[in-house]
């Protein structure tokens, strides 16, 4: 599932981003990636989607819409 | 000792980080700093001594990693690789461990002297995580000085470790290892490009790993000498990990700089969740946090207002006075009298209407940025704008620009794309910025009440939004939002004061002479009878068309050069020494502000425009201003007359 339509408050490993996705670039460097843990913070009707990458520290990220479903994520166990 | 200064040392870290801060400490001079994403967006520099030694002390943009996806970050990699660098102090974050560490693995690889200030390292352990410095000391072979900025402590040891790195050779650290296969393919490009290197300043590893990760920032003649090699292990990369060769080395990187974070820190209990952390949460809420955000707003320049109001009426009286002194040279030397007046007059301005309005302005300003409040509302009105064409990273320039356009226009370089930039900023021209404010709540104080400054700052806002919408309609849709949220902090009212302090200095220094020398001008021009002419010939546009008294035309001559100047030369020009001497009517007034607010930016801001985005957008901006500034006025004089 992509990030934008996953659950919040529930463990979420990042599986890829989409090769397409413009933004790629800067979403890695700013520490989104693959097998990282993330846990998304609320669920927006249209803005940008809150996530804390639990991997990392304690900071969070907002992500657009549109960058949000070019992210793949699974949940947690 | 000798006192020349040959040596740079460089602040390089992740935005957030606490470099502007730690160089704030680190130097007498103080700079801009905010708790936002980007906030040193062009270089700051100063000169610092050293047990006697002088050494030029620079403050590098905040950089995620050594791989630039904007124009600040891009700034600081080609400073890096270009310009003499002596030392780096990378401050690491310690609330954000593993990731900061990334970009210290890179700057390892970089192979310049290098020591580590461990920034907030009291905030990870109420975070729940203790960092073993001596252990990250001895990996990376660098050393280690745990800091907390805001608070001055640990500074001293950092300069006592510039001055050892210094005085008994500088330490280049160890690079750490990448996986077996990469380091295969690192080390037959390494050889390669060894003999190459010349003239450049970086080593072979880094441009052997560059060359694989990204290939833009290695000199074209070492790139045309390995490019077989290197598109062959691109191939590999992309058939052996499923992922491209940018990905490939991040994700290598990601796992040493974790493998790195795990090894030097340890999980210790968190007693609670932080006070700020459970604000946090109605801050960023969908609902809750719109509300305050709005509140929020509302009251800082209601505050303002009233504050301003407060400390103007205190100077009224003294200001009142002033010309009563030399009022007896109006009749025995009429060109003395009009110099002595225009000085008067420009004190008086600056004094009495412009800095009772500028100083609260720019105290709120300070203690807000501190809070990391800015990049919340980003966040939260990211819907918003996304209406208009734009993205919630424009937020911050525009907020910025409340201020002053100029640092606004440098801090569009955070924006990924140069499509939100250039609207970003051509919109920022609508934004009133401290010296504008301070024209409007000069004028509603004394003709409308702040009802109309209210009204305006509304209208600010459909203007913004509807040359947003226009001109972004037939353009491709933005690329979206990546914006980090930092940890909340308390503001310091010590650091809010000395930055006030500073940009007070500033605009007496630079600002006052400017109101002072336009104010004498238009006094001579006025003995001259020059303002006659001007008046003259604008009249047409001035008295016919806006409604307005004649003698305001030159007044708006002057305010292309500050802002302030308007309504300083306003009084003298109308031969009053009180704005309430102006004897303007409700719909003069708020037709006045209307067209003060919208028209061409001043001279600094069209020299920045110009110097970051070109002539075209320079010269549309003046096109776009006057017109929205005629149509706006024209439009509130006709509602206010019916």
């Amino acid at each position: 599932m992509c990030l934008y339509d996953a659950p919040t408050e529930v463990s979420l490993r990042i599986l890829d981003i989409h090769p397409a996705c413009e933004a790629k670039h800067k979403l890695i460097s700013m520490g989104i990636q693959s097998n990282d843990i993330l846990i998304k913070l609320n669920n927006p009707n249209s803005g940008p989607v809150l996530v804390q990458n639990m991997t990392n520290g304690s900071s969070k990220l907002a992500i657009g819409k549109k960058l949000a479903e070019s992210i793949n994520v699974e949940q947690h166990q | 000792m000798s006192n020349s200064i040959n040596k740079t040392i460089v602040l390089v870290g992740q935005p957030n980080a606490g470099k502007s801060t730690l160089f704030n400490v680190l130097s007498d001079i103080k700079i801009s700093t905010s708790n936002f994403a980007g906030t040193t967006v062009s270089l700051h520099e100063t000169d610092i001594n050293i047990n006697g030694e002088i050494y030029h002390l620079i403050d590098l943009p905040g950089i995620y990693s050594l791989n630039p996806s904007d124009a600040a970050e891009e700034l600081t990699l080609n400073y890096l690789l270009n310009k003499q660098v002596d030392l780096i102090i990378n401050v690491v974050d310690a609330t954000l461990l593993a990731r900061s560490l990334e970009l210290t693995v890179e700057l390892v690889e970089l192979g310049l002297p290098m020591v580590i200030a461990l920034n907030m390292q009291d905030e990870a352990e109420k975070h729940g995580v203790k960092i073993n410095n001596e252990k990250l000391e001895a990996i990376l072979n660098v050393p280690v000085v745990p800091t907390i900025a805001l608070l001055g402590k640990g500074v001293k040891k950092l300069v006592d470790q510039i001055y050892k790195v210094f005085s008994f050779g500088k330490k280049n650290g160890t690079v750490l290892e990448y996986t077996h296969h990469f380091e295969k393919s690192l080390q037959v490009l390494t050889e390669k490009i060894e003999p190459m290197l010349g003239k450049f300043r970086s080593n072979a590893r880094f441009y052997a790993i560059k060359s694989i990760e990204n290939p833009l920032y290695v000199p074209k003649s070492i790139m045309g000498s390995i490019s077989d090699l290197r598109n062959e292990i691109d191939k590999e990369n992309i058939q052996l990990h499923k992922k491209d060769s940018f990905e490939t080395v991040s994700y290598e990187r990601h796992h040493l700089a974790m493998k790195l974070s795990h090894e030097i820190s340890t999980l210790i209990p968190r007693s609670q969740r932080p006070f700020l952390e459970k604000i946090d949460s109605y801050l960023l809420h969908p609902f809750f946090g719109q509300i305050f955000g709005f509140l929020f707003l509302f009251l800082y320049f209601f505050t303002v207002f009233v504050v301003g109001n407060f400390l103007s009426g205190l100077v009224d009286v003294p200001v009142r006075m002033l010309p009563e002194l030399y009022v007896g040279l109006k009749i025995t030397q009429p060109f003395l009298w009009r110099t002595v007046d225009g000085i008067a007059q420009g004190l008086i301005g600056g004094i009495g209407i412009v800095l009772p309005y500028f100083i609260p302005l720019l105290f709120l300003t300070a203690l807000f940025e501190e809070t990391g409040y800015l990049a919340r509302i980003a966040f939260l009105m990211d819907s918003m704008f996304h209406r208009i064409g734009l993205h919630g990273k424009s937020v911050v320039p525009f907020i910025m620009g409340f201020g002053c356009a100029v640092p606004a226009l440098y801090a569009t370089r955070i924006m990924e794309n140069k499509r939100d930039r250039i609207i970003t900023a051509m919109l920022l021209n609508f934004i009133p910025c401290s010296a504008r404010i301070s024209v409007i709540f000069a004028i509603a104080a004394a003709f409308t009440g702040p009802l109309w400054a209210i009204v305006i700052f509304l209208f600010v806002g459909v203007v913004i939004a509807i040359n947003g919408r226009l001109m972004t309609i037939f353009l491709s849709k933005p690329m979206g939002l990546i914006l980090e949220i930092p940890n909340l902090k308390v503001p310091s009212v010590t650091v809010a004061s000395k930055k006030t302090y500073i940009k007070l200095k500033d605009f007496i220094k630079v600002a006052m002479p400017f109101l002072v020398l336009g104010s004498i001008v238009l006094g001579w021009l006025d003995y001259f009878r020059v303002t006659e002419y001007i008046n003259m010939l604008m009249s047409p546009f001035i008295t016919n068309f806006l409604n307005l008294p004649e003698k305001l035309g030159s007044t708006l001559v002057f305010g292309f050069l500050r802002k302030e100047l308007v309504v300083v030369m306003a009084t003298q020009a109308m031969g009053v020494t009180n704005i309430t001497g102006l004897m303007l009517t409700l719909a003069q007034a708020v037709t006045f502000i209307v067209f003060v607010v919208f028209y061409i930016p001043c001279v600094s801001t069209l020299a920045v425009l110009w110097r970051e985005f070109g002539t075209k957008v320079a010269i549309y901006s003046i096109l776009l201003t006057m017109t929205v500034a005629t149509i706006s006025a024209y439009l509130f004089k006709l509602i206010l007359n019916i």
